[in-house]
């Protein structure tokens, strides 16, 4: 049978509405880590929704692409810097459920910037997938959902982290 | 431990117009579906399936991306028709191959929504080809316990495969 390379390494699943989810102390055994939410959002006002390398506010370069459903649909492609991955901009609060899958590279390297890419998906507004490099070269031992605005992040949303086995 | 699991696997050695994944254990974090299709019908047409949560769509909600035409394709995007389509085959569809990859999470909850995020690709290894990535959602917090896989306007030929994984909760 072959070795095992994908693992979870903690669920959390939102018993309350709440702004911050955070995976610490994450163990450098793994080569990559792949991050799932599946969120539901609460209308506490307007509100952004991003995830952030150890607490880092600065370093993220980004392009991607995005699309939007409904009678206007609107698509193209962007990019540029920003403070965090912004997963959702200030209509985060207006969405229901959805879903985004995060791929994080070579994440416990400290010689190189690190790599992410992001796929929010959503049928309310916009969809988007993200490549993004954070300008870092110190290894992730630490990664945060985070929301602007108290209370955005509903009851019942669940956040995994997976680890990609060291082989 | 191994938390990426195959629940059960299909590989047809002939026609089907449904594939159905029923009991599925309520034991892992998500889901991961994935299907390789095979049409041989041979005609004009835009061919589609659906995947069915406890085999029903009502209610569901899509948003997607995606290639067309088949012959100049630029991107658009779109609501998407109230079903689940999740692959097309295009004009004169013969000896088309459509690869999908289905992801899940969530699906044990029994207070949320659920959601599919669906990437697509078709092509008859010729001229036409087609990638679509959707959102799909369904309005029910129901735990999801089979996915029924269901030809739109055609069978699923001999050759076509499904493979469900589940994600450990372990």
């Amino acid at each position: 049978m072959p070795t095992a390379t994908y693992e979870k390494i903690q669920t959390y699943t939102a018993a309350s509405a709440q702004d911050t989810i955070t995976f610490s102390s994450i163990p450098s055994t793994y080569t990559d880590l792949i991050l799932i939410s599946h969120i539901v959002p609460v209308n506490n006002g307007a509100a952004y929704l991003g995830i952030r390398f150890n607490d880092s506010a600065s370093g993220y370069v980004f392009g991607g692409s995005y699309w939007t459903g409904g009678s206007s649909t609107t698509r193209g492609v962007y990019g540029g810097t920003d403070s965090q991955i912004e997963i959702i901009g200030n209509q985060f609060q207006s969405f229901g459920a959805f879903t985004v899958h995060s791929d994080i590279f070579d994440y416990i390297s400290t010689s190189v910037y690190k790599t992410a890419l992001t796929h929010i998906r959503t049928v309310d507004n916009t969809s988007r997938s993200l490549a993004t490099t954070w300008t870092s070269t110190n290894a992730i031992s630490k990664i945060t959902i985070k929301t602007n605005i108290a209370a955005c992040i509903g009851s019942g949303s669940m956040f995994t982290l997976y680890g990609i086995l060291r082989a | 431990m191994a938390t990426f699991k195959l629940i059960q696997a299909y590989n047809l050695t002939g026609s089907a117009n449904t594939i159905v994944f029923d009991t599925i254990p309520q034991t892992y974090t998500d889901l991961c579906l994935y299907v390789t299709t095979y049409s041989t019908r041979g005609v004009a047409s835009v061919e589609s399936w659906q995947i069915r949560p406890n085999n029903s769509i009502s209610g569901t909600e899509q948003t997607r991306i995606f290639s067309y035409p088949l012959s100049s394709p630029a991107f658009n995007s779109d609501g998407g028709p109230n079903e689940l389509y999740s692959s097309w085959s295009g004009a004169n569809a013969s000896n088309f191959y459509n690869n999908v990859w289905i992801y899940i999470p969530n699906y044990t909850s029994t207070s949320v929504t659920k959601c599919l995020m669906v990437d697509n690709g078709t092509d008859n290894n010729s001229s036409e080809w087609m990638v679509s990535h959707s959102s799909m959602r369904t309005n029910s917090t129901s735990a999801i316990t089979s996915l029924t896989l269901s030809g739109v306007s055609y069978n699923f030929q001999a050759g076509s495969s499904a493979y469900l994984y589940g994600i450990s909760n372990a």
